[in-house]
């Protein structure tokens, strides 16, 4: 799976750390770097979650072309 | 926050069932192996000490996988898990010190405390490499 560079791109946007988007949307810091790193797929709750957290749509963070 | 979260859970599960399969393989190749005459249980190796060291071995692949997947309670609680460490450490040392007297008197190896001092070592030094995740 690629790494997703536009959850880390929203997250400096927003000048959050890893850390505190992940208790943001309630889950711990290593598993937001799986996500950001690809290594793990997110179910659709914790998507919306940190779609919200970041202001941002699913589109924006996890639509591939 | 739960105390895991879902890609945590999911990791426990798959590691969970992974050691129930693994325990299955080590009791069929113990079949395999006594028909085989490779290792005669009840006689090489006593039936207490084969359950001894499949405990031993199935312990050191669910700890070790959690730990290095990041899906153990350290994570989630640090007070608890710094306890572990510390009392991880001194049954460490305690073992390799039995270990090395008995070495020492010439005793023979006994597979159980080998395979069981391993496991403990292993899960120390897993544990002291992961400290700097749950210190901060």
């Amino acid at each position: 799976m690629a790494k997703n560079l536009r959850i880390k791109a929203a997250r400096a946007a927003k000048d959050m750390t890893q850390k505190e988007l992940a208790e943001c949307v309630g889950v711990t810091r290593q598993t937001m770097n799986a996500i950001e790193k690809g290594d793990y797929n997110p179910s659709i709750r914790l998507c919306i979650a940190i779609c919200k957290a970041l202001d941002k749509t699913l589109n924006d963070l996890f639509w591939e072309e | 926050m739960e105390q895991f979260d879902e890609r945590q859970k999911a990791i426990r599960n798959k590691i969970m069932t992974k050691a129930f399969a693994l325990a299955i393989i080590l009791l069929c190749g113990a079949i395999i192996l006594n028909e085989c005459k490779v290792i005669e249980i009840g006689k090489t190796v006593s039936f207490t000490d084969y359950g001894f060291i499949t405990f031993f071995i199935l312990i050191l692949y669910v700890t070790l996988s959690l730990i290095w997947k990041d899906a153990y309670v350290g994570i989630v609680n640090a007070a608890s898990i710094k306890i572990a460490l510390y009392g991880f450490s001194v049954l460490s040392i305690l073992d390799i010190d039995l270990f090395i007297k008995h070495r020492m008197e010439q005793a023979p190896i006994d597979y159980v405390v080998l395979a069981g001092t391993i496991t403990m070592i292993a899960i120390t030094i897993s544990l002291w490499l992961k400290k700097k995740d749950w210190d901060n």
